[in-house]
């Protein structure tokens, strides 16, 4: 039985969004039904908010999450976890044949939080806060680091990439972080931690986004439908003694198990978590795709991997992030991303990651009609 | 083998089958992962699996600020085997525990996975000054926080309202404290099990009138893990499967103030979703025996009313009656329940679903009831009077 | 099992988490304590549902329009529950006892919810609580002098009599 995302909504990215956390989840959620044409107080019998605590700055964030998805007095409940988890959760639901349609949101008004550096080192085990304390980048650098080494990439090679994306995401209407880049200056860029830079990282962005699913035969009534054909993901925690480094081993593990439902890759649309720009080839790289010929392939276009800019061009958004992947993807597949489209792909594959510290990432698999 | 439930059509039932629990403490010396760890290993000894034998993990744990680590799902996961599998957190404050089997079901259901762990921790003692600080953070900060309150006062209010409406005295409410507390001196994870009278409950400390000390359940560290499995598997696994056949989850929106807090109608509505689920329609009559969530005394009579068992008001005429005791005609918190086996969080809700599974596959033991039982309802509650989680199970 | 028996002798460590937000008030919030400074008492009304929101919100959670029109309520309600508070919120015994509860104010809402304020309850005894006699009894808003733009504006809702 299949399930159809049939509604998207979203605010932003912004730099800084001036709204109150609940009035953004609602203006999102207002834009989602209505593209979804449900009512969430008759038509919508799940509501999923993906959220945490320390993010929110609420202990429990859950208490708010209701009233602004339409979810009061309804089945409704908080995933700690990404808006990938979320969706799992929800296409699960769907699945399970006791509900109908299920909306997921995520949130992220980082512009409110003061003191990010400190709760992001707040995700590690305690033991570790004392060395990481203000060098919380340095763990995606010594990754980088190994990643680089193990596969012979150059700094040259990541700085012609960062180029490329940087300026695809000028074309895009969320590419709000997007530059016109030249290799030089890249030259000149200051090293955060070396290899890793400052300008790797994707910039932080306030986003809302909110996912309509539904169930086989109420999508077939929608006129636009992208099924999700099939996800999973894998985990690892924040145990950053035990993980591998230099692969993305979590997206690997996880297309393990949906190899045989992806054939050829050509095929597909791709779009993979950049938020840090090593992470782009590293997680092509876990789906099949060696490092340096991607490079190549993505100068030349020969493969499609994040046309719009991807998270270098539209921030990222702590648990929205992996809304901002499922989001490119899904303008792509219903022909809405504008000046960075691509034509004749009816499919696309998605890879998510939580982000540092975590080692927690999926892979969604869409296609449209 | 299939069932046709109104509208839905399941195709496999899902079953648990095992279950592990550490001992409920004020303090433990273990860290969060090793209480995890330690009732993940009970469940999969007692299950005769190995961890490998899992393949997706739901998790829940309630606020992070009790143990200071932010994405504390993330933290625990490579503890209770969330390596390289799917591991979701899920969270309705106090209704975790309950919300933590719910998800597990459709994990199964979906066709997805075929065993799946079922974890509920919580480490409440590394907060200080004291852990009730936290709580702090739960209030609206515009509308509730200036006024400096303290978790102890929205229990006060919805108590104070529940006497009102119903006319239900502080010594009738007293009873169930001291039936639960009794009740645990059977639990092997007791923490605060002991034999108490009504006039000890009303002698103790008065903390915000009408609660007492002892009308409280305590702050507790303690984990619990449950295994759940399709029904092909299941019956590999074991000779008594207990069937998870309902469940039900509800959240009322935040504004606790603007409701008769007498009843709580979200606890109805997330029973209901579970009773027809199960296929059942008269719960007072059906129900054998019931966990409901008791993190007060009165909260047990409170929820045993939204859950059908008894007529709005009248669960405290049952109690006196002994109708609620273990050989009474409808036993409420065998286990001893929160106010006295203990309340860390989100494993208390697990807690209550692990003792449908015992009371259900007759090992409970001691403590099992006199009557013979086919079906049960655990019930957990949380946020600010929001969250209602229900489970219904069949032997 | 375990090596080191007891908490006492355990080795621990103490971290400090810092976490610091500064959050949008966004519209709602805003003109209700502007609304506060100005000692009124404001609200929003549901144009399809007719539920009245205090504390107010742009949008009904009941059907779920954004079509809320402001409205000033009255400062005089009935009180629907109280309590009598002895502990601070971290559990240190409180010199003097606190009597707070709900206020339900004279506003019809043709729904289940009622505009109601959280708050200090004045000129009540700790007799009136236990025996009940507070619930239902009639109250007002009192002002302090000084408005800064909070729910504190407000002192308490003490007994009209």
């Amino acid at each position: 039985m299949r399930v159809g995302i049939i509604g998207i909504g979203w605010l932003g990215p912004y730099k800084e969004a001036n709204f109150h956390f609940q009035e953004f989840i609602f203006k999102t959620a207002q834009k989602s039904y209505e593209s979804s044409g449900l009512d969430p107080r008759k038509d919508i019998d799940g509501f999923i908010s993906c959220q945490e605590d320390f993010w929110e700055g609420v202990s429990i964030s859950d208490e708010f999450a209701p009233d602004p998805l339409g979810g009061a007095r309804r089945p409704t409940f908080t995933v700690a976890g990404d808006l990938m988890q979320g969706l799992a959760e929800g296409y699960m639901m769907i699945r399970s044949n006791l509900f109908n349609a299920v909306a997921i949101e995520a949130h992220s008004l980082v512009s409110d939080i003061r003191s990010l550096d400190s709760i992001t080192l707040a995700a590690f085990d305690p033991q570790y806060r004392e060395i990481f304390k203000g060098k919380v980048d340095a763990l995606a650098a010594m990754d980088m680091n190994r990643f680089m080494n193990e596969r012979r990439l150059s700094r040259g090679e990541i700085d012609e990439l960062l180029v490329l994306q940087k300026r695809k995401g000028i074309k895009s209407s969320i590419g709000i972080h997007s530059l016109n880049l030249s290799k030089r200056d890249l030259e000149n860029e200051k090293y955060s931690f070396y290899p890793l830079k400052e300008i790797d990282k994707a910039p932080f962005s306030d986003f809302a986004i909110n996912v309509v699913l539904a169930k086989e035969d109420l999508a077939k009534k929608h006129e636009e439908v992208i099924w999700i054909d099939d996800l999973w993901y894998t985990s690892h925690g924040n145990a950053i003694d035990t993980a591998e480094y230099g692969k993305a081993f979590y997206i690997e593990r996880a297309f393990k198990k949906l190899r045989n439902k992806v054939k050829d890759l050509s095929e597909y649309y791709i779009e993979v978590d950049d938020r840090y720009s090593y992470k782009l080839l590293q997680h092509l790289e876990a789906i099949g795709f060696e490092p340096r010929r991607a490079i190549e392939d993505i100068i030349n276009d020969n493969i499609k991997v994040n046309e719009c800019g991807g998270l270098l061009s539209s921030g990222q958004s702590l648990e929205a992030t992996s809304g901002l992947e499922v989001l490119n993807a899904f303008l792509q597949l219903t022909h809405k991303a504008g000046q960075c489209q691509v034509k004749g792909l009816s499919k696309a594959i998605v890879v998510t990651w939580r982000g540092l510290p975590s080692f927690t990432g999926g892979i969604i698999l869409l296609s449209g009609e | 083998m299939s069932r046709l439930v109104t509208n839905i059509y399941i195709k496999d039932k899902v079953a648990v089958v095992s279950a592990g629990m550490t001992k409920f403490t004020r303090r433990a010396v273990e860290s969060t992962k090793e209480l995890a760890w330690e009732a993940v290993n009970r469940a999969l000894e007692d299950a005769n699996m190995e961890i490998r034998d899992i393949e997706c993990i739901v998790s829940g744990s309630a606020p992070d600020a009790f143990d200071g680590i932010h994405m504390k799902g993330e933290s625990y996961s490579s503890s209770i085997g969330g390596s390289y599998k799917p591991h979701v957190r899920v969270y309705t404050g106090g209704g975790t525990g309950v919300m933590v089997p719910v998800a597990g079901w459709w994990h199964v259901a979906s066709g997805l996975c075929d065993t799946v762990l079922l974890v509920a921790e919580e480490k409440m003692s590394p907060a200080q000054p004291h852990p009730q600080y936290v709580f702090k953070h739960i209030w609206d900060p515009i509308t509730e926080k200036p006024l400096e309150p303290n978790l102890i006062w929205i229990f006060a209010l919805e108590m104070r309202r529940y006497m009102y409406k119903y006319n239900v005295k502080k010594e009738d409410i007293a009873l169930v404290s001291v039936k639960n507390k009794k009740n645990a001196l059977d639990h092997p994870s007791a923490q605060v099990a002991e034999k108490i009278t009504v006039e000890d409950v009303l002698n103790s400390e008065v903390l915000v009138w009408p609660v007492n000390r002892l009308d409280v359940s305590p702050v507790s560290d303690g984990a619990v893990a449950l295994i759940l499995a399709r029904e092909k598997v299941a019956k590999t696994i074991t000779d008594t499967p207990v069937w998870l056949e309902g469940i039900g989850f509800t959240l009322e929106d935040s504004m606790w103030i603007n409701r008769e807090l007498a009843y709580p109608l979200y606890v109805e509505a997330a029973a209901r979703m579970a009773y027809k689920m199960a296929g059942i329609e008269r719960p007072w009559k059906e129900i054998d025996f019931a966990e409901p969530y008791d993190p007060f005394d009165y909260k047990e009579l409170q929820h045993a009313e939204a859950l059908m068992l008894f007529n709005k008001g009248e669960a405290y005429k049952a109690t006196k009656e002994g109708i609620t005791e273990r050989d009474g005609d409808l036993p409420l918190s065998p286990s001893g329940g929160l106010l006295g086996v203990g309340n860390p969080i989100a494993a208390a809700g697990l807690m209550k679903v692990a003792e449908l599974y015992y009371q259900l596959s007759g090992r409970a033991g001691k403590r099992q009831v006199k009557k013979p039982v086919h079906t049960g309802v655990a019930q957990a509650w949380g946020d600010l009077l929001e969250a209602g989680t229900v489970v219904v199970m069949k032997n | 099992m375990m090596i080191i028996p007891d908490w006492k002798n355990a080795i621990k460590v103490s971290q400090v988490l810092e976490a610091k937000y500064e959050r949008s008030l966004g519209e709602a919030y805003s003109r209700y304590l502007n609304g506060l400074k100005e000692k009124k008492i404001l609200g929003t009304k549901c144009s399809t549902c007719k539920s009245v929101y205090v504390p107010p919100r742009i949008y009904c959670p009941n059907c779920f329009k954004d079509n809320l029109n402001w409205i000033e309520v009255p400062q005089e309600g009935t009180v629907s529950t109280a309590v009598i508070v002895y502990i601070s919120s971290k559990r240190e015994r409180l010199e003097k006892p606190r009597i707070v509860g709900v206020v339900w104010l004279n506003y019809v809402s043709s729904n289940t919810v009622k505009p109601a304020i959280f708050h200090n309850l004045l000129g009540f005894s700790e007799k009136d609580v236990i025996d009940g006699s507070i619930i239902g009894a009639r109250v007002r808003a009192k002002w302090r002098e000084e408005s800064t733009g909070s729910i504190l504006d407000i002192e308490g809702f003490e007994r009209v009599v």
